[in-house]
């Protein structure tokens, strides 16, 4: 067969629209794929962009002393913007009162990512990156600061000997947490100014910032560069290391996406596949003919190949049309609710697009084509054309392993890709074989029913092979979906969680116990109080007189077991052991703690030790130890009797050591608690601070904003990018209709010629499908719960719960859809002749 | 046995099945002359298209030789096979095997094309005109009767001037007229084009109109 043969069968094949539903499979997947890819890449890289506000540039290198001019050097060599930040704290004097503040001395160019919105006597002023700071001679100040001192705009503080003008009242700025004491009252100024304040001395406790703006490869280079230079003195940071709780929020929300892109190729190289093969078994009839004709193997696959190749590349083309089509006008329709300003795209998504197309389509065509071209010409006689094209096997493995490799090198996560894929298959495997019981049950009960219900139930049982591998096939989207759906949701909630309405926005500390019911009755009064209070005292561990937690102490010294790094805040300090700490005390278990070693408390009355499980495993600490601790002379000896996993992120007040109600009682100590007002109450806090002159009030109402901002963000995010997945899962469900539409016409067109009434047959069609949905919703609810199970516990770090109404809802959207989309592939030809249908499928 | 034209030489045919060995054809011999017009009858299951199918190179016999066209197939490899039937054979069959994307013109069209002929669509459309059929070459299979179709596959069949045509049972498919019809226009083709004719069929009436019958039962030439 010469090529010119094999570009007129191609011609002609593509004249009578015998590759359409292939290449519009092809062309659908590789457009959807690459949709989502894109959003995807977008996503992730805008999230990456806006919680990098959260450091108010890429990335930091901080440290005790000021950065070296040569590392601002290196980072401008190599097109790394840079700005400057000193936090330190510092009483600022107004009229003739004083208030101890966390100051913020920042240099031109801050904030490199993110705004800062503040209002000035012209209103609220949103300072795009760059413009974030006071000029010279001026300071901004937080509310909190505000009304501490009652100072108004236009005002003169001093800051050491500097006097500075307020021009502006702070609202929210990108890096809340990026002072030296990250709740107290809150005061930016500008870099130029830190040398007249004289506030700068030996001793005094600085934190330097050099803030990065780049490409993530020149900050790498820029990070290998400096190593060595940084070593000892300063410390490389990005936005994880800021805390646990957005580095959670982060991981979840890119794990998200991950899975909503891994899963949007799995589907498209489903629906490819499915129509592969379909397009194979239709060409086996062409391949024998021609066979008998004389055409050779070598010839048929070269013919072939061609077609693949040219669908492919057209189809590629095409889809990547669709896709960056309708990312645009997606992005026009909702762009409103897309809530991040997203970069643009990258060329990764079109690649990953274009890969899954071409992959699958020569992972599920090529065995194909290979098992037609060895199709015996005999057949053409035999007229058994559809048995020699069953190299399903061979067609499925290759294929899974092509999607595999094609999942792993999307996602680079061995364990998301395994999890997520064979999770899946194996539980509809097992339902596979589960539905071939059914189904012959199903014809047992058929035989005594009559009707379409009989002709039914005989449909189904009569390729119990075909159906269950239909089940499967119909269960795969539908599990997809319920798995995103349920994750999405789970995840949203489990963030609804961290940042519940009225979160305390506000730390109270420096209650004296005579105060504690006034400044009670207050909190109840206006404002939302759990009426939580927590008797704190300072001391320090010490040596005990008779030496009994001498092996405690020694333990306490050698090398520590855990990466300091995990602990947060005053926790991770390398000699927390001789610095004076917060020590609290609670009779019951606090929110947000849970118990993982002993009893909290053995009995009230005995002088014990609870102590948080990462701080105990960093001091190399365990149950039973003794401690003793000094509270300004007065030592007290505690065991420690239990240890407690707790919850940093919940914006409640935490502790690292809580002592038993006796171990401190008549140890003199304040109070602290925390508590909700509504923002920008500052009314609430002066009217607070004026009857408590003496209080401390922390605020954590931006962190809580900003925090709460991100979330809601990604929250759409995600809901968007269920919806494409769900626009995915609709072709797999239309390609496997489609996939078996001629066996059940050709049937559906015997059963009419043999007499039975359109009506009947109809129904008996509807009921067939009906059935098959049921089936593999039942099917799609087990593979969820497997596939839930593994990625929650694996790798979302989740806890895993039963989903006992999944068994109801999918069942009930399996037949609902698959009926729908039954009736929707069969439409046309039920209008039509029995004998046309026949000579079409035939 | 003297190498003839068309010829088997203690062929037999076996296959496995789930309850064992099966026997198709069983050491059987046969020839056949160049213009000769041969049918090979026998009841459904003696083997007859199995044989058709192996004298035409289609299949392989499990022992034996086999002769087509003065080449001994067992020499061939499958593309040798090919490649022979391309240059020599002809089909009709009795399910049409007509490609329903292609038209009548360009189903007839494909043997002349894969032998990479020129003039591929000219003979085409003369042949369709010979079978009566010179008004729908522009039509598909599906909107053409059994009896049109099956005359497509004539026109097909003899499109490249074959040698030797194979037919399997050609009429099954149609009714008494229109098969009447339709064997009256293949044999008066293969006058015309002086080929070999091996007719598998089961109607006697339609065995008796060739030059030699022989008849198959279990496998075996009785007659």
């Amino acid at each position: 067969m010469r090529s010119r043969v094999a570009i007129k069968l191609f011609a002609r094949d593509l004249r009578a629209g015998e590759l359409n539903l292939l290449a519009l499979a092809l062309c659908i997947a590789v457009g959807t794929v690459t949709m989502i890819a894109l959003f995807a890449d977008q996503f992730r890289r805008s999230i990456a962009t806006e919680s990098n506000s959260f450091l108010a540039a890429d990335r930091i290198i901080t440290g005790t002393t000021q950065v070296p001019d040569s590392f601002i050097e290196s980072a401008s060599a190599i097109g790394i913007d840079t700005a400057q930040l000193l936090g330190f704290v510092s009483m600022i004097y107004f009229a003739d009162q004083n208030q101890l503040a966390s100051v913020k001395a920042v240099s031109a160019g801050y904030p490199l990512r993110g705004e800062m919105r503040i209002q000035d006597t012209s209103g609220e002023q949103v300072l795009a990156s760059g413009n974030g700071h006071p000029a010279a001679g001026t300071a901004w100040i937080d509310r909190l600061l505000q009304a501490h001192l009652g100072i108004e705009i236009g005002d003169t503080i001093e800051v050491g000997v500097k006097p500075l003008r307020v021009t502006g009242i702070i609202l929210s700025e990108p890096d809340p947490s990026s002072g030296f004491m990250d709740f107290a009252p809150r005061l930016t100024m500008n870099w130029q100014d830190i040398a007249e304040t004289q506030v700068i001395a030996p001793g005094s406790q600085l934190t330097y910032r050099l803030l990065l703006r780049g490409e993530d490869d020149a900050l790498e280079d820029l990070r290998g560069d400096l190593s060595e230079e940084m070593e000892g003195q300063f410390r490389w940071r990005d936005v994880r290391d800021t805390g646990q709780r957005l580095a959670r929020v982060l991981d979840r929300a890119e794990g998200f996406i991950m899975l909503a892109g891994l899963l949007s190729v799995a589907l498209g190289g489903v629906a490819i596949s499915l129509c592969a093969h379909r397009y194979a078994w239709r060409r086996a009839s062409q391949v024998a003919v021609l066979k008998t004709l004389g055409a050779r193997p070598a010839e048929l696959y070269l013919a072939y190949l061609l077609q693949f190749v040219f669908i492919g590349l057209v189809a590629v083309a095409l889809g990547w049309l669709l896709g960056t089509g309708g990312h645009a006008l997606l992005l026009t329709l909702v762009g409103d609710a897309i809530p991040v300003a997203l970069p643009d795209p990258s060329a990764q998504p079109l690649i990953v697009g274009a890969l899954t197309g071409l992959v699958c389509l020569a992972a599920f065509a090529l065995p194909s084509i290979h098992a037609l071209c060895s199709v015996s010409p005999m057949s053409v006689i035999r007229d058994d054309l559809a048995q020699t094209v069953n190299a399903r096997r061979v067609t499925f493995l290759v294929g899974a392993g092509a999607i595999l490799g094609l999942l792993i090198w999307y996602t680079q996560n061995l364990l998301l890709t395994g999890l997520a894929l064979l999770g899946t298959l194996a539980s509809i495997f097992l339902f596979g074989l589960i539905a071939v019981l059914l189904l012959r049950i199903g014809r047992q009960l058929g035989k005594r029913t009559g009707g379409m219900v009989r002709l039914a139930l005989s449909s189904l049982s009569r390729h119990p092979m075909l159906n269950a591998t239909h089940i499967g096939i119909f269960a795969m989207p539908i599990c997809v979906l319920l798995v995103i759906f349920v994750l999405q949701y789970e995840v949203l909630e489990e963030w609804r969680g961290m940042v519940p309405e009225n979160t305390p926005n506000y730390f109270v500390m420096n209650i004296r116990p005579e105060e504690v019911e006034g400044v009670k009755a207050l909190l109840d009064e206006k404002s939302a109080y759990q009426g939580l209070v927590f008797p704190m005292a300072r001391g320090r561990f010490a040596r005990s007189s008779d030496g009994t937690d001498q092996e405690a102490l020694e333990r306490m010294d050698t090398d520590r077991g855990v990466d300091a790094d995990d602990l947060p805040g005053e926790g991770r300090e390398t000699d927390a052991r001789f610095r004076t700490r917060n020590f609290s005390s609670s009779e019951t278990l606090p929110q947000g703690n849970e118990l993982v070693a002993g009893a909290f408390w053995s009995d009230p009355n005995v002088m014990e030790a609870s102590l948080d499980e990462e701080y105990a495993q960093w001091n190399r600490l365990e149950l039973g130890d003794r401690l003793s601790i000094d509270f300004s002379g007065q030592m007290v000896e505690v065991t420690i009797t239990s240890l407690r996993s707790v919850k940093w992120d919940s914006f409640q007040p935490n502790f690292f050591i809580l002592l038993s109600p006796a171990a401190l009682n008549g140890v003199p100590t304040t109070f602290m608690g925390s508590f909700y007002v509504d923002t920008g109450n500052a009314e609430f806090i002066r009217n607070l601070l004026s009857r408590f002159p003496t209080l401390s009030v922390f605020s954590v109402e931006q962190l809580v904003l900003r925090f709460r901002d991100i979330l809601d963000k990604l929250s759409r995010a995600m809901e968007l990018l269920m919806f494409l997945v769900l626009a995915s899962a609709a072709l797999v469900m239309l390609a496997s209709t489609m996939a078996s539409r001629e066996l059940r016409l050709r049937e559906y067109g015997l059963l009419r010629t043999l007499g039975g009434s359109s009506q009947m047959v109809r129904g008996s069609l509807l009921l067939e499908f009906a059935g098959l949905g049921l089936f593999a919703g039942l099917a799609a609810a087990l593979a969820t719960e497997a596939s839930l199970y593994g990625l929650q516990r694996a790798v979302f770090e989740m806890d895993f719960m039963w989903h006992p109404t999944l068994y109801l809802y999918s069942p009930l959207a399996g037949l609902i859809i698959i009926s729908l989309l039954g009736v929707f592939g069969t439409k046309r030809m039920m209008n039509i002749t029995p004998v046309t249908i026949l000579r079409e499928i035939k | 046995m003297v190498q003839s034209y068309i010829g088997a030489r203690q062929v037999s045919k076996r296959v496995q099945v789930s309850t064992g060995e099966l026997t198709i054809l069983d050491n059987l011999s046969l020839t056949i002359e160049r213009r000769e017009r041969c049918a090979i009858v026998g009841e459904s299951g003696s083997g007859k298209t199995t044989l058709l199918s192996i004298l035409a190179g289609l299949d392989v016999p499990t022992d034996g030789q086999v002769w087509l066209a003065g080449n001994e197939l067992s020499a061939l490899t499958e593309d040798g096979r090919a490649r022979l039937r391309k240059q020599y054979v002809g089909f009709v069959f009795q399910t049409f095997q007509l490609l329903g994307s292609l038209t009548a013109i360009e189903n007839v069209m494909l043997p002349a094309e894969l032998r990479g002929d020129d003039d591929a669509d000219e003979r085409a459309a003369e042949c369709l005109r010979r079978v009566g059929l010179g008004d729908r070459l522009g039509h598909y299979p599906a909107k053409l009767s059994g009896g049109e179709q099956q005359r497509v596959a004539l026109a097909r069949a003899f499109a490249t001037n074959p040698e030797v045509l194979f037919a399997d049972e050609p009429t099954g498919n149609l009714d008494t007229r229109t098969g009447r019809k339709i064997i009256d226009l293949m044999f008066e083709l293969g006058e015309e084009f002086e080929s070999t004719l091996v007719l598998v069929t089961h109607d006697s009436q339609l065995a008796s109109r060739c030059d030699r019958v022989h008849e198959l039962e279990l496998g075996k030439i009785v007659s």
